[in-house]
Parts: C-alpha cells; sequence; structure tokens
C-alpha cells in the first residue's frame, strides 16, 4: 500500500494497528547508504517496539538501543502538580534520568522519527540536548516533522525500516500530535548540532538529517 | 523416567526470592526474583506472571513476563508477545514477537548475524550489502523549493 497525503491509504483510510503504508523517504535513503557503509555501528532507534527494526538493525552488524519517549511521557507519573493552581509542570529531569540515561554508551545514529511533534513541548529542548551529549561527533539523526496539525494523518506512527528507500508507516498509539514545527523552529531546536539537512515532500511530513 | 527428568524445574507464581539463583537444568520461572539468574547451559522460561528485577546468563531465554534487567545468552533469547524487556539483552540469536516490549540495548554476536532465527510474525528480511559512499552533509544554500516532491535543503549553521 502506498501513502497518501495524511499518512492516509491511498484510497483515504487512515492506517491501522495491522496495516502498513509504504512511504518514501529521502531522510532513510540517506541513512541506508549510511548503515550499509559503516559496520557496527551504535543505533538509537526512537519509538515503539519494531521486531522489525530490530531484525533489520542487527542483520546489518550494528547494536539497537530502542526507546519509546512518546509512551513514556504520556504517563502522568511525570507531571508535578503546582501549590499555586497552576497548570502542572512536567518533571523533565526525572524523565530524562529513566528513559535517556545510556550508562555512558555513545551512539553513531540517532532514528529520532516524528517523535518531537508527540512530546510535551518543555521536554522536546532537553532530550535533543541529551541526545546531543550521547551522539558521537559526526553522528547522525533523522528526523520527521509534520507540517499540518489537522487530523487525519496526524495519528502517532512507527516507521518500520525497509531495504530500499521507503519506509513502511503502521499506527502505533493514540498519542496526540502536540506540536507542529517550521524550519526555522526545527533549526533552533537543533541549535546545538553541526549542521542539518532538511528534505522536503508533497505529503505532510518535513524530513531532516542532523549532523552532531 | 525419574522426577525432573525431561521437564524444567519450576517456581510458581506466589514464590518470591531475593538473591542469587544458580543451576545445571532448565527452569521455568513465574514467580518473583530480585537478585540475579545464572543457569550457564540451560534455558531459563520467564512465565507470563513473572516479574523478575534479575541479571540473567543462560544459554536459552524465553520471556513471557516482565523482565528488568541484562540478559546474556550464548544461544538464543526469544521476547514473546506478552513479554516485556527492560535492560541490554546480548544474544546469538534472538526472536521478538510484535505486541512485545523492549526498551534497552540489542546487541548481537556475529554468530547471530549469520545464522539469524526470526520469531512468529517476523519477515525475514535479506542482507543486501552494497557499495555504497559514506553519507555526507554537504555545505550549501539555503535556497528552498517545493517543486519536486523530495527536494533537498542544504543549510549550515
Amino acid at each position: 500500500m502506498r501513502l497518501g497525503l495524511f499518512n492516509t491509504a491511498e484510497h483515504g483510510a487512515p492506517i491501522s494497528k495491522s496495516e502498513r503504508a509504504s512511504r518514501h523517504s529521502s531522510g532513510w535513503a540517506q541513512m541506508l547508504q549510511h548503515l550499509k557503509a559503516q559496520p557496527e555501528l551504535r543505533v538509537l532507534d526512537v519509538g515503539p517496539t519494531s521486531p522489525n527494526n530490530i531484525n533489520y538493525l542487527t542483520s546489518l552488524g550494528h547494536s539497537v538501543y530502542m526507546v519509546d519517549l512518546v509512551e513514556d511521557a504520556a504517563r502522568p507519573e511525570w507531571l508535578l502538580p503546582q501549590e499555586d493552581g497552576s497548570p502542572a509542570k512536567f518533571d523533565v529531569e526525572r524523565f530524562l534520568a529513566a528513559n535517556l540515561d545510556f550508562s555512558g554508551r555513545g551512539f553513531d545514529v540517532v532514528l529520532f522519527w516524528d517523535t518531537a511533534d508527540y512530546l510535551p513541548e518543555s521536554l522536546v529542548g532537553p532530550v535533543l540536548e541529551r541526545l546531543h551529549q550521547v551522539m558521537y561527533t559526526g553522528a547522525y539523526l533523522l528526523a520527521f516533522f509534520h507540517t499540518r496539525a489537522e487530523a487525519p494523518g496526524t495519528a502517532f506512527c512507527r516507521y518500520n525500516l525497509t531495504d530500499s528507500d521507503s519506509v513502511e508507516i503502521q499506527a502505533a498509539a493514540t498519542a496526540p500530535l502536540l506540536s507542529v514545527y517550521n524550519n526555522r523552529s526545527i533549526e533552533k531546536l537543533f541549535s546545538a548540532y553541526s549542521s542539518y539537512r532538511f528534505f522536503l515532500a508533497k505529503d505532510n511530513l518535513r524530513e531532516v538529517i542532523v549532523t552532531r | 523416567m525419574k522426577l525432573g527428568e525431561g521437564s524444567p524445574t519450576v517456581i510458581g507464581k506466589t514464590v518470591g526470592i531475593r538473591g542469587e539463583l544458580t543451576g545445571g537444568e532448565d527452569l521455568f520461572m513465574d514467580g518473583q526474583i530480585d537478585g540475579t539468574i545464572t543457569l550457564a547451559e540451560s534455558r531459563l522460561t520467564v512465565g507470563a506472571n513473572a516479574r523478575l528485577l534479575a541479571d540473567i546468563s543462560a544459554r536459552d531465554v524465553i520471556v513471557f513476563g516482565r523482565v528488568e534487567g541484562d540478559i546474556k545468552a550464548t544461544g538464543r533469547v526469544e521476547l514473546r508477545q506478552t513479554g516485556s524487556i527492560v535492560g541490554d539483552v546480548a544474544s546469538a540469536r534472538l526472536s521478538i514477537e510484535e505486541g512485545s516490549y523492549m526498551k534497552g540495548n540489542i546487541n548481537l554476536t556475529d554468530a547471530a548475524i549469520m545464522n539469524r532465527s526470526l520469531g512468529t510474525g517476523i519477515a525475514e528480511i535479506p542482507i543486501v550489502r552494497q557499495p555504497a559512499s559514506v553519507l555526507s552533509i554537504t555545505e550549501g544554500t539555503s535556497e528552498e523549493t517545493e517543486q519536486a516532491e523530495h527536494s533537498v535543503l542544504f543549510r549550515e549553521k
């Protein structure tokens, strides 16, 4: 199945958990070249557990670290009630310690996908800062950003890797899209990184490869 | 047949253990443990009711329940649909079912790469090694274009 606009199948129906829709990804195509050219990379794959991705990345000889930030961030345990009645604050430090403490391990590749769009805004900057700390110099990060907030097409999905220039998209959870970042906002998010490269598409996903 | 021959030792779901568990025979663990499990030449099956807060070392480890800790297996690790692992996995072979949960590092030995065994519902993906150039991020203009389906923007700090 090919993916149409708004992350729907071409016939217009939303992607279900059992369906996978194929989407061309220039960012993934570039990253795949790197993954095939370099041996024994350490890859951080952010998202719901994907047996497909684990098998594929390990078949290339790389080690994989899996972490699902969106699902974990949605838990109420991170919210700190405020005494003055103002909205609860997200406990960023505790979240980072629980989810992004890699015990000194560094990474050559981070597959961040569209995670930023589904995290609380106060968490996105600190998460990218932590990733910057754990990425080796010259390491690459692949991120997707939605260009529109309207549903359908904003369902949280798992990106499954393929041995081609496409990724397969599979509905993963009911997490709502919380933010839409424009190019300038994305540049700010990655201001600490050395360079970035955008890939535009006709659908509503903007892709970027960032170099540490 | 003698008692225990051909069937694993079973630790039921009401049993809780704190400390080190070692053995030389297959074990079905459905209880709780806070410590370590070492079964050098044997198989550990983590039952659906099991809650293990333990580093595990065994030949094979099959996980239906919940494991928090690192797993080292000289043979295979199987993470079944109901299972979850929070910790690092180092094994020769690995299979993970759809619907399971994994948080941590996965490191397979070279033997695993050459002799992979995939789990239920997982499509085998052929290893295709093609000559490929190293990904290079080219410095260039910031001119933006949208007419091509996948046009490329270059930006440099």
